[in-house]
């Protein structure tokens, strides 16, 4: 009895084995040089997005991202399968950004997974030169950690934020305060801010400001898959994107502790806010930034206007820049706020804001005379608060914590750096007998500014490119 | 050789030997407690005294006692305006015993300073533009601030003390098409 069960089981595993061979026969395996891939990245597109398609924020706001199927190229021996990612928004990148769907497929040509992936980081000549390599990487878990990754489904939801250095990005808005009007707000003209925001163990450490988005009604027709006008986003940004740059550096200033400390500023949202009323189709005034010496010898920095369709420029005295990076951020951001006062007063096209700026200017104008004081006047009232958040911002990119370190203790600031600090060290360049402001001040409170600028002295000197 | 003899020859030599050294340190200001609150001086070997006349009408002084009851460090600060120039524009030259700064107090032998050419700042020769050029040269270097008073008396050895350098700017930054 025992040898008979043996003899059927054996010969059922044979007959099993054979037969399931024989199920492998019937579907041979075609090369898989032999499958077009971009059918089946097609088909599996077709099949997944629909499910994917409830209601991305992203893609309420920055409007549908749809594959360029014509650009399609097939890698890896049509493993892989990169194709450009389109949408029709006007928008401007601040540094090298390529976002491409990617599908991965199996030795059969079956697609494996299939998604969005954006790199963020260093040139666009260096993202295209490498985008085989990049993307291979990806798929196999290699990143680069000079690079930003964000992986994404169809509707630009994200599925894997995951940086090298194990930080997680994700793309949000300026304050990603969610609003129903924002889809509407991106074809009526508004610009929206994007910025990557990294976070370690869910707490945000960094953000950096990735990308403007403008929408205009001009923009919001049927999307097509082979767009070639104004409104084209094909996926692939420079600095810049070749539109025009209008914060223009000088030789004397590019490359200098001056320009690091002002490029670390434009990742500050209040500072962007700032710089961008320069930047992007549409304004009537550059700035130009330099270092030398300065008509007034003993200025920090000096602001001119040089009349309509010429460059505001600011020249940063020489002389001062080897002071300590949080008190040269100071000095930039004093400067680039008379800039911006110049602009709304001089621009002809104005918005509502800066109508009601110029209202507002016009009433210390009555107040107050001459340039100088009205100009500090106006910024004392309404913008040391401004300055103060933006330089306490930047102040950890710019050895804020070897600062803390020294001044920790009790007649210090055992408490951190208060806030305090950042407000009087914007008083700096407005302690001026005829700023209102400043007169109102009691000798106490004087005191304790003078005593506060002093500690900023001993910031650290150096500034370094991340 | 007689007891009393071996004692005036003993104080004749430290009489000596103190006058022969060029800046004597005679306070103990920097406590351990503190090693990691002191702003480490970039160049703190180079020596600079600044002569300054404490007594003109546009320069005031604040004093002040830190860590009162406990250690009563010193601190005192005296503020230059500049009346042919805007209200901005300031010079301080401020003495903190306690951290961050840890001043220290000197006795200073004006002659043998002179002699081994340590670099003298005078007051009276410098303008505002000076100082202001050269704040962060002079904030990483150890300044001893001294008395004009004292500097020009017919004494030898005359106090001076640490202290560190602060400028603030014009507010005159606006040039309107030139």
């Amino acid at each position: 009895m025992y040898r008979f069960f043996i003899f059927i089981l054996g010969t059922g595993l044979v007959v099993i084995s054979l037969w399931s061979c024989s199920l492998d026969d019937a579907a041979p395996v075609l090369p898989i040089n032999a499958v077009d891939p971009i059918p089946m990245a097609k088909e599996f597109y077709t099949q997944e997005k629909p499910k994917q398609v409830t209601s991305s924020f992203r893609i309420q706001t920055e409007q549908e991202i749809f594959p360029f199927w014509a650009g399609a190229k097939s890698h890896a021996g049509g493993r892989m399968l990169i194709v450009p990612a389109h949408r029709k928004v006007q928008v401007r990148y601040e540094v090298g950004y390529l976002r491409r769907f990617v599908f991965e497929l199996d030795e059969r040509g079956q697609v494996i997974r299939g998604g969005m992936l954006e790199l963020a980081g260093k040139e666009l000549e260096f993202l295209l030169r490498n985008e085989v390599l990049l993307v291979e990487g990806f798929l196999v878990g290699v990143k680069s950690k000079d690079l930003t990754y964000l992986w994404s489904d169809f509707v630009a939801r994200p599925l894997d934020g995951t940086q090298a250095d194990g930080r997680v990005v994700t793309l949000q808005r300026e304050g990603e305060g969610k609003s129903r009007l924002d889809a509407e707000a991106l074809r009526t003209e508004f610009c929206i801010d994007w910025y990557w925001v990294y976070s370690f163990n869910g707490v945000v450490v960094f953000e950096v400001y990735s990308h403007t988005t403008c929408g205009s009604a001009s923009c919001d027709s049927a999307r097509s898959a082979n767009a070639h006008d104004a409104c084209l986003d094909d996926g692939v940004g420079a600095g810049g994107d070749g539109k025009e740059v209008q914060i223009i550096k000088d030789p004397s200033f590019k490359e200098t502790a001056a320009d690091c400390i002002y490029e670390k500023l434009l990742s500050i949202n209040g500072f962007k806010d700032l710089a961008s009323k320069f930047e992007g189709l549409g304004t009537e005034f550059d700035v130009l930034l330099k270092i030398e010496a300065t008509k007034s010898v003993t200025a920090n920095g000096q602001t001119s206007y040089k009349g309509p369709n010429q460059p505001i420029e600011i020249t940063f005295n020489i002389d001062r820049m080897n002071r300590s990076a949080i008190e040269v951020a100071r000095t930039i951001v004093h400067e680039m706020i008379h800039a911006e006062m110049y602009r709304a007063l001089n621009t002809q096209g104005l918005a509502d804001i800066d109508l009601s700026f110029k209202e507002t200017f016009e009433e210390y104008t009555r107040q107050f005379f001459g340039d100088e004081d009205i100009h500090h006047s106006y910024m004392a009232d309404y913008w040391v608060d401004k300055m103060a958040d933006m330089l306490e911002l930047i102040h950890p990119q710019l050895g804020k914590s070897s600062f803390e370190n020294y001044m920790n203790y009790s007649e210090g600031y055992p408490n951190g750096v208060p806030k305090d600090f950042y407000r009087a060290i914007a008083w700096e360049g407005l302690m001026d007998e005829d700023v209102r402001g400043w007169v109102n001040k009691d000798s106490i409170e004087k005191v304790e500014i003078l005593k506060h600028i002093n500690n900023a002295i001993m910031g650290t000197k150096l500034c370094q490119i991340n | 050789m007689s007891n009393k003899l071996i004692i005036i020859l003993v104080y004749v030599s430290i009489c000596f030997s103190s006058n022969a050294q060029s800046i004597k340190k005679i306070s103990e200001n920097r406590k351990e407690k503190f090693t990691t609150n002191y702003f480490q001086k970039e160049y703190s070997n180079d020596t600079i005294i600044i002569v300054f006349d404490t007594n003109q009408s546009s320069t005031s002084l604040i004093e002040d006692v830190h860590f009162k009851n406990e250690y009563n460090f010193r601190y005192f600060k005296y503020s230059r305006k500049y009346p042919n120039l805007d209200s901005c524009v300031l010079l301080e030259f401020y003495h903190m015993a306690g951290p961050h700064q840890g001043h220290e107090e000197y006795l200073i032998n004006k002659r043998q300073v002179v002699k081994k050419d340590y670099q003298i700042l005078f007051d009276k020769d410098h303008d505002f533009i000076f100082w202001f050029k050269n704040e962060s040269n002079l904030e990483s270097r150890t300044l001893l601030f001294v008395d004009q008073i004292a500097w020009e008396s017919k004494k030898n050895i005359i106090k001076g003390v640490g202290v560190q350098i602060s400028v603030f700017g014009s507010c005159d930054d606006l040039i309107e098409k030139n």
